[in-house]
Formats: C-alpha cells, structure tokens, sequence
C-alpha cells in the first residue's frame, strides 16, 4: 500500500482549471440513503441500501483577478467535474461526474490571504477511470 | 520493453486518454501509439490496461502434391 498526498491534485469544471496554487483541498464525500425495515419481533433494526448522492467541495485561495469566481458562480450552469487526487498524469485515478454549484463562500479578512470555498452538488453518476496519456 | 502500442482496457477498468479525450471501457482497444514507454509501463504497472495483439492472418497452406526435397531423385 503507497500513502499519497494531494500536492500535485487538480480540478477542472467544464473548461476552467482551478489555477496552480490556488487548490487547497478537495472533499468529494460520497452516501447512500438507507431504508429502515425492521418490523415487529425483531430486536435488530434491519436496513435497505438505497439510492446513492455526493457532494464536492472545493478550499482554495480566491485569486485578486476573480476568474475563480467568476467560473464557480451560484448561478453558474451545470457543467463536467474532473478531480485528479494524485495529478493529471499516467497511471493516476480520475473522477468525474456532472455537478452544478450550491454555495461559495469567499470571506475577506484585513490581515490574510482570501480564501475560497465552493460546494457543488453532484447530479448523476461519479465515473471513476485511470488516466493515460 | 513495451515494444506494441496496442492495449487492451483490463475487465473492470475504465482509462481516460488525454489524448483521445475520450473515455474507453473494459475490453476496449486504446492506441498509445503517441505515447512514451515510461507512461504506458505506468498505466500497465496500474493494471488499467494490458497488451494487445491483433490476431495474424493464417500461413497460407502448401498446395496438395508439392513435392518436398525429400521427394526429388
């Protein structure tokens, strides 16, 4: 087993590349509802896998030109995610799915570096692949 | 040494080409032709995609009666 971090990790939404540098963290967390079933006599509470959502969201510092924004506005349409959590290189694991934005948030503070943060609500499937040159 | 750039996407296994910029599935061909040894000997070293050979055409067989050296006086 190899542990990696996300120094080379990169997102793309529809034709904007969140700049290098500007990429903090990514959470792209994943659930599945579940359906009690349990009935009378049973003592174990009993459950139905059901269907599956995720979400992403994306920390980063907010650039002085606003071209982050500007790509991941509330009202922007939605448009194809691509996560490379280790880097868009050979061999590397690639996510993607059809995802529009649900919040962004970027605070402004006298004495440090504006951050940036959106949230992006995954609509459909995640298709995970390997990517290759 | 990779010597052929014909793979084949391994049986579970989805390969985005950023060349192609296209997806290919399980069972697909995907041509690396473009692409250096070190790359593909990392997707190989993955397990997303493996060697590919395209079946070769039969050897055309002696005709019936051809009389082999062993045969000449």
């Amino acid at each position: 087993m190899t542990k990696y971090t996300g120094k080379q990790m990169a997102f793309v939404f529809g034709a904007f590349t969140i700049p290098a540098g500007a990429l903090v963290s990514v959470d792209w967390p994943r659930s599945r509802d579940e359906l009690e079933a349990t009935g009378a006599t049973q003592d174990d509470k009993e459950y139905m896998p059901s269907d599956r959502s995720a979400t992403c969201t994306i920390n980063g510092w907010d650039d002085a030109e606003g071209t982050i924004r500007a790509a991941f506005e509330a009202t922007t349409a939605e448009d194809a995610g691509e996560f490379y959590p280790q880097g868009n290189s050979a061999s590397k694991p690639k996510r993607a799915a059809e995802m529009f934005v649900t919040n962004i948030s970027d605070p402004v503070t006298h004495n440090a570096v504006t951050p940036i943060t959106i949230t992006l609500r995954i609509n459909g499937a995640v298709t995970h692949s390997t990517v290759a040159p | 040494m990779i010597g052929n750039k014909l793979f084949k996407v391994a049986p579970g296994r989805r390969v985005w080409s950023n060349k192609h910029r296209k997806y290919f599935e399980a069972g697909e061909v995907i041509d690396l032709s473009h692409a250096s040894n070190a790359d593909i000997a990392a997707v190989v070293a993955s397990g997303a995609i493996v060697e590919y050979q395209e079946a070769k055409p039969e050897k055309e067989t002696v005709s019936p009666g051809f009389s082999s050296k062993e045969n000449q006086p």
